[in-house]
């Protein structure tokens, strides 16, 4: 061990369980004291997060021997810049959704509070665990963990999230056994389940029919936890019944790590050379802009604002996945390689998360769940009506805010490639999404409120919500539009050169 | 018809009154020998928590919920896991930083490595067993309860 | 109800149709040479002079060579397999605290005029210095909690968590 920061990403994971521990039996005695464990230790994770991405620059990939084992024998942690990366947007957001919730739970869920915390804190260390392995069967079981704390804190609310988790339940749970079995037959042909040395195994048997097989099964169970166009049935009943943070959660980290693990399996066990041989990355191209179509145009005849916001997170999935499928063929620096796909994964947590939380303030304030009761609500909820709309602004892509950046990157790449189709549906998608942000941002704004009906009494002229659920709304929303800039003065650029560097995309040098 | 009913009674809960702590007994017995026979941690915990299930389902349920109170149970299980992740994190801050996250070689119990190997298996394979069993009670009694109706459930 | 029933029928029979795609490849159950217990085949070159090198204890260029051009970690010596003719194996130095300093890796096969590499399995440490190393006769317990003791922590969050789940959705009256 050369130094201490090789010890942290296995504290990160150890911290989150311990304070897991620490709120259910601390919750016992004082109700209220949970939720400063709970902060202490997401502020915690996310300095220690900040460290390793710092080391990982400098000095390259950790390697982490559990138990002291040498890594066929045992489990190895592997750090790469990939995976400081997604390890920071998602402690971010996670640190966000848990300011909002300190004020939210009580109209939610009051009385539940201990176990609703426990279990948010063991979501996240199980969304930790899939990102800091080196080890498949580690990443399978961290799976696991991550997603039966989704299932019970979707259903937290009662009577008809119970329906909706149900099915959440179901579809899920197929979707990680088509995971394992993917995982099984790749260890009846090689005897191996390091990442490293599957890849370095599978050479040989790459025409062996069980690899393709093992293959295929990754790839649908993946599309099946990532929401992808024809198994994302379970994303908007799913959101329409959450409580507002874990919908922000859901939709802006939950999804991701689908498709970090999927391009981590596809880039690092079967290497560039098995993708090569088979069209599956063209096909992926075609699955992803059935989705973006339909999901914006589904997107528009929703009422709910929720279920709208859902079918809007299937069509960004449709962009991540577009863009994964264009990273074999587009070599151009900037866009070339992963780094559109990665570039969007950050950008679409800042933006959703922002609208989801936006949403669950309308809700906490007013109970307002439908498009059409938001008249005059520009009055009464001045901040974060503008968070709102600033962050419907970079989802529908408008310069210099942070959704341009990737749109322009994807559709820089199609165009390098020569392919105007899919330049063509990226256009008609920012069309469909200015269609419906528009409705809600006209009935905020220009409506006015139907006489004598007063939603909370009439405090005065503005009802804003409390200042612990208006921060990080303002914070992502600003983050938004900086953030733009920031990735249009090509700052964090290295980071993602060095994955395609690590890979083998992109320009070689 | 009712003497003869309270005369099962008394056969059923002597014989489990007697068969109870054997049960535990042997629990324990399959938890600590993991290392050596059949068994470990997964197997203890539920053959422990079954001796529960025996007594809840012979006496009543307020009985049981007496015997185990539900802040014990809720302890016991945190507990559990504590000991395992503890055991994990003993093993960094006992050797200064040379030792891996669960490399139970570095914990100082005795002089030989492998004899602290199989300390450590035990002590780990103690908190699994007991984290197996508190789950395990909590599960039954929120699935048993029956309380009174409450309105519109 | 009828489009449900027969989108699932198609996807069931599609689903039997890659089971038995793969049928023909898989290893077959239970045995004894499969890759996940004995060795697995990495590739095959000519013996030349090699024989005479294997059996002194040194690695030939030719195997060093073709080993570095697929990434795999360099051998560091070679000797006889005890109780086979024509096969030997091959170490790899690993830097594992207290443990020695070597452990077997690779193994070749001489048959007729060509030298066939393998590869062992991981357990294959596992069955034969298990007991030695972590002081449990049962190999089991000895996988699970020691050589692969992370995931066993994962299994029990995963028992944790659930428990943790019926008290939030079932649980009614409560402090929790």
């Amino acid at each position: 061990m050369t130094s201490f920061v090789e010890h942290l990403p296995i504290l990160i994971i150890a911290i989150s369980l311990f304070s897991a521990l620490t709120i259910l039996v601390v919750g016992w005695f004082n109700n209220r004291s949970c939720i400063f464990i709970f902060w202490l230790t997401l502020l915690a994770q996310f300095i220690m997060s900040l460290f390793i991405l710092n080391h990982v620059l400098a000095y390259g990939p950790i390697h982490y021997w559990l138990g002291g084992w040498k890594p066929p024998w045992g489990i190895e942690l592997v750090v790469d810049s990939l995976n400081a990366y997604i390890l920071i947007i998602l402690l971010f957001l996670s640190l966000a959704c848990a300011i909002y919730s300190k004020s939210n739970i009580e109209h939610e869920l009051p009385g539940k509070r201990v176990s609703f915390y426990t279990l948010f804190q063991l979501l996240i260390a199980g969304l930790c665990g899939v990102t800091l392995t080196g080890d498949i069967f580690n990443m399978f079981v961290f799976i696991e963990i991550f997603s039966i704390s989704a299932y019970a804190l979707i259903a937290a609310r009662g009577k008809i999230a119970l329906k909706a988790s149900f099915t959440y339940l179901i579809l899920g749970s197929i979707g990680t056994c088509f995971f394992l079995l993917g995982i099984g037959f790749l260890y009846s042909i090689t005897g191996s389940l390091n990442l490293h040395d599957l890849s370095i195994l599978l050479p040989p048997f790459y025409d062996n029919k069980v690899v393709k097989a093992a293959f295929v099964f990754f790839i649908v169970g993946l599309s099946i936890k990532m929401a992808l166009f024809p198994f994302h049935t379970w994303l908007p009943d799913a959101h329409a019944f959450a409580p507002a943070e874990i919908s922000a959660m859901l939709s802006g980290i939950m999804i991701e790590i689908s498709t970090y693990v999927f391009i981590r399996v596809s880039f690092s066990v079967f290497t560039l050379e098995f993708l090569k041989l088979l069209p599956v990355f063209d096909i992926l191209c075609w699955v992803a802009v059935a989705a973006i179509l339909m999901g914006s145009v589904m997107a528009i005849t929703q009422v709910n604002l929720k279920r709208m916001l859902a079918y809007s997170s299937v069509a960004n999935m449709g962009y991540i996945m577009l863009a994964v499928g264009l990273s074999l063929s587009a070599v151009e620096s900037p866009w070339g390689g992963l780094n559109p796909a990665l570039m969007h994964i950050a950008n679409h947590a800042l933006m959703k998360g922002c609208l989801f939380l936006a949403a669950g303030a309308f809700i906490y304030k007013a109970n307002l769940w439908n498009i059409t009761e938001f008249r005059g609500l520009a009055k009464k909820m001045p901040y974060t009506c503008a968070a709102f709309v600033i962050a419907a602004i970079s989802m529908i892509g408008i310069p210099p805010s942070v959704g341009f950046v990737s749109k322009l990157y994807i559709i820089m790449a199609s165009i390098e490639i020569k392919n105007y189709f899919f330049v063509a549906v990226l256009l008609i998608s920012s069309l469909l999404n200015l269609a419906y942000f528009w409705r809600v941002i006209e009935t905020m704004y220009m409506k006015h409120e139907e006489g004598g009906r007063s939603s909370h009494g009439s405090h005065g002229t503005s009802e804003e919500i409390p200042l612990g659920m208006l921060i990080p709304i303002l914070l992502l929303s600003s983050l938004c539009i900086v953030m733009g800039i920031v990735w249009l003065g090509k700052v964090p650029i290295p980071v993602l050169d060095q994955v395609n560097l690590m890979f083998g995309l992109g320009k070689v040098p | 018809m009712n003497s003869k009913k309270e005369e099962e009674n008394v056969v059923i809960e002597t014989a489990s009154r007697i068969m109870i702590p054997f049960i535990q007994l042997f629990a324990l017995y399959v938890i600590t020998h993991g290392a050596l026979g059949p068994g470990g941690g997964f197997q203890g915990g539920v053959v422990f928590a079954s001796s529960y299930f025996l007594y809840i389902v012979v006496f009543n349920i307020i009985e049981g919920k007496k015997r185990l109170p539900e802040s014990v149970y809720t302890t016991l299980s945190s507990t559990g896991l504590c000991i395992y992740a503890g055991v994990g994190l003993l093993s960094i801050i006992l050797s200064f930083g040379m030792a891996q996250y669960l490399n139970y070689g570095f914990i100082p119990f005795t002089s030989h490595f492998e004899k602290n190997r199989s300390l450590g298996i035990d002590l780990v394979e103690i908190g699994v067993g007991i984290t197996v069993m508190a789950v395990m009670v909590s599960i039954f009694f929120d699935l048993a309860g029956k309380e009174k109706k409450d309105k519109g459930e | 109800m009828k489009g449900h029933k027969a989108i699932t029928l198609i996807l069931m029979i599609l689903l039997c149709g890659v089971l038995v795609y793969v049928a023909e490849d898989i290893p077959d159950f239970g045995d004894p040479k499969a890759p996940a217990i004995k060795y697995v085949k990495l590739f095959h070159l000519e013996a030349g002079a090699s024989e005479n090198a294997l059996n002194q204890g040194r690695i030939p260029e030719t195997i060093s060579i073709a080993l570095k051009e697929r990434k795999f970690p360099l051998p560091s010596r070679a000797e006889k397999t005890p109780g086979a003719e024509n096969d030997w194996d091959v170490f790899i130095p690993k830097e594992e605290a207290y443990y020695p300093k070597e452990e077997k890796f690779y193994r070749i096969k001489k048959e007729g005029e060509r030298l066939h590499l393998y590869r062992y399995a991981f357990v294959v440490r596992w069955i034969e210095k298990g007991f030695k190393e972590t002081g449990a006769p049962n190999m089991v317990t000895h996988g699970l909690a020691d050589y692969r003791g992370y995931d066993t922590l994962g299994e029990t969050v995963v028992i944790f968590t659930a428990g943790v789940s019926v008290i939030l959705l079932l649980r009614r009256r409560s402090r929790l």
